[in-house]
């Protein structure tokens, strides 16, 4: 597509899936539900972190900007140069739960 | 080539600081166009003449003769054809096949702890609200089968979330430890995992019940209004008095003590409260919750504390100033934890399509204290028909009904409007309080929700253009999540 840039994510699935014809499953793959309903997210008063039926988002998300950009001092690991496998284990934050805890070594160094 | 048409309920234009974007209304897929697709569709909207119907190849020749490479224009005409917003007459599929809804993957069970609340905030939707002495708790064996109901129905899921309401849920802590531990080793002999969610007034939090909290991970919201003078307007104790010093002291300690998790401040606006900016300022900057989402009261039409149309217009008023310092922190790539904006980058980045408005009867049930099933947290204790109840399953045939019901958007107005799949007509509980029937679109909302959506796309199109990464930092793991 030249003449029309992608600027989404839907949109560059869009665009591949033209260029091979399939742009029909696109669509037929769209989620049927996701999210809560966008009236102001009503849903928002029971989960607004994403951990219920998709209902709402999380906002863990802040610790990655804690970690990857380095934008701002936090106690978390940071990725860029002294742990860049602290969240091997848990790309994206799809469970916080396997991330890794980081201790000095004994000799002071990371 | 044949006459071309434009096929307007595909299409949303929208201009952001110089740039022509384009809203493909089917897909949510948002595109920039060029100058041969800008002045493509110009000439369905010729300036002398007004909109045209339709274009002649030899008008389109006549127009861009000189301008425009032939081949140029002809590949653009052919993507807009693909795409559907232009039409050579060709029959095309419909939006959507038509989707029949027989299988309920449940992920979610919401427990209806207690009707009894210790607050009487006036504006409470809730129509099984009891006081705490008269409330009616549900029995452990009614949960106990709502989890078994919540593995059997999501047998091929991973995860599972249960979530505790009310009423007021900390006024039955019992149940909720009691749930925790026999979900925990449910979830466990299963090798699955189980997440826990609550909402809570806040007055009852102590420094037991966080730490028991933080413990088991649970995702915590707390119902907060804003400072003092509006949340004591009408979040009261059953004896009439503010909540305000109470609940502001408990979430304080709250977020001091937890890190197993963010903690939300969900606000309900009513009557003569709209100021967003300073109501986020307070509880972000002052209370230091990490995010806030905002949501208009839920009532009929006449209610006291509804708010009126111009209320509302200045709420979303109120919501884009709030947006534009949403929009500048993006800029310098920080999330200032404005709920309702960041919602909104989401769905617009992933380019969300919705053929219903939530999850609510398809992914998530909620449980009331008799054990009847209901569509959502909303609805337990309501005059709307129950699915089914926790002893005999969900009534199948009937919930599909239900769902199908609101899938056919033919009657209605949604059926070519240009946030159809970003909102599929809102929430049901918002129209079965004003319209008494949750199948009815929400059209109090359009306009205002048509707006803010070209608002939203203003604001991601220059994020994008200015700070892409903020999308990558804050939006994109939000939806990893799950």
């Amino acid at each position: 597509m030249k003449h029309l840039k992608s600027f989404n994510r839907k949109a560059k699935l869009l665009e591949s899936a033209l260029e091979q014809g399939k742009a029909d499953e696109v669509r037929m793959m769209q989620t049927v539900v996701a999210g809560c309903s966008s009236t102001l997210d009503p849903g928002w008063e029971v989960d607004p972190f994403g951990g219920v039926a998709g209902l709402c988002q999380p906002m863990e998300a802040d610790l990655y900007g804690c970690s990857d950009p380095c934008w701002w001092p936090a106690q978390v690991p940071d990725t860029i140069n002294t742990y860049p496998d602290w969240n091997a284990n848990a790309p994206s934050a799809k469970d916080w739960r396997v991330l890794e805890s980081v201790f000095p070594s004994e000799d002071g160094t990371v | 080539m044949s006459e071309l048409r434009l096929v307007e309920h595909n299409l949303h234009q929208v201009r952001v600081a110089g740039r022509r974007m384009m809203f493909h209304i089917p897909t949510s897929s948002l595109f920039e166009l060029d100058a041969v697709s800008g002045d493509l569709l110009d000439l369905f909207d010729a300036e002398s003449s007004g909109a045209r119907p339709a274009v002649t190849p030899e008008l389109v020749r006549e127009s861009f003769d000189g301008r425009h490479a032939p081949e140029a224009v002809v590949e653009a005409i052919r993507d807009f054809i693909e795409l559907e917003v232009l039409s050579d007459g060709r029959a095309r599929a419909p939006e959507r096949a038509p989707i029949r809804i027989e299988n309920f993957p449940l992920s979610t069970i919401v427990l209806n702890t207690n009707t009894g609340c210790n607050l009487s905030c006036t504006y409470c939707y809730k129509e099984d609200l009891e006081t705490p002495a008269n409330g009616t708790k549900m029995e452990f064996e009614t949960a106990r089968k709502s989890i078994e109901l919540l593995l059997a129905e999501g047998a091929q899921r991973e995860r599972f979330n249960i979530v505790f309401f009310g009423g007021e849920p900390l006024s039955n802590m019992a149940l909720i430890r009691a749930v925790v531990d026999y979900a925990e080793a449910r979830a466990s002999e299963l090798g699955k995992k189980v997440d826990f969610t609550l909402t809570t007034n806040g007055t009852l939090l102590t420094e037991q019940v966080v730490d028991y909290f933080n413990a088991h991970r649970f995702g915590l919201t707390i119902s907060m209004d804003g400072p003092r003078a509006v949340h004591d307007l009408r979040r009261r104790t059953v004896g009439g008095k503010g909540s305000y010093d109470v609940v502001a002291a408990k979430a304080r300690m709250a977020l001091e003590r937890y890190d197993s998790r963010p903690i939300g401040a969900r606000v309900t606006l009513t009557a003569g409260v709209v100021d967003v900016v300073a109501i986020w300022d307070h509880l972000v900057n002052d209370i230091g919750f990490h995010e806030v989402g905002f949501a208009p009261v839920t009532s009929g039409e006449h209610a006291i504390f509804a708010l009126n149309g111009d209320e509302l217009a200045e709420l979303f008023a109120n919501m884009k100033t709030l947006g534009g310092i949403y929009l500048e922190a993006a800029f310098a790539h920080r999330n200032i934890g404005f709920s309702n904006m960041h919602q909104l980058m989401t769905d617009l980045s992933e380019g969300m399509s919705k053929a219903l408005p939530c999850g609510a009867g398809l992914g998530l049930l909620a449980v009331d204290t008799g054990g009847g099933l209901n569509l959502c947290h909303r609805f337990t204790g309501s005059g709307l028909d129950t699915f089914g109840d926790v002893d005999h399953g969900i009534d199948k045939p009937a919930l599909g009904r239900f769902l199908e019901s609101r899938l056919d958007r033919s009657e209605t107005a949604c059926n070519t409007c240009r946030i159809r799949n970003l909102c599929s007509g809102g929430c049901y509980h918002e129209s079965y309080a004003r319209y008494n029937d949750p199948i009815h679109p929400t059209y109090h909302y359009c306009d205002l929700m048509r707006d803010w959506v070209d608002f939203g796309i203003g604001v991601y199109t220059r994020i994008m253009e200015r700070n892409p990464a903020f999308f990558a930092t804050y939006v994109e793991p939000r939806r990893a999540y799950k």
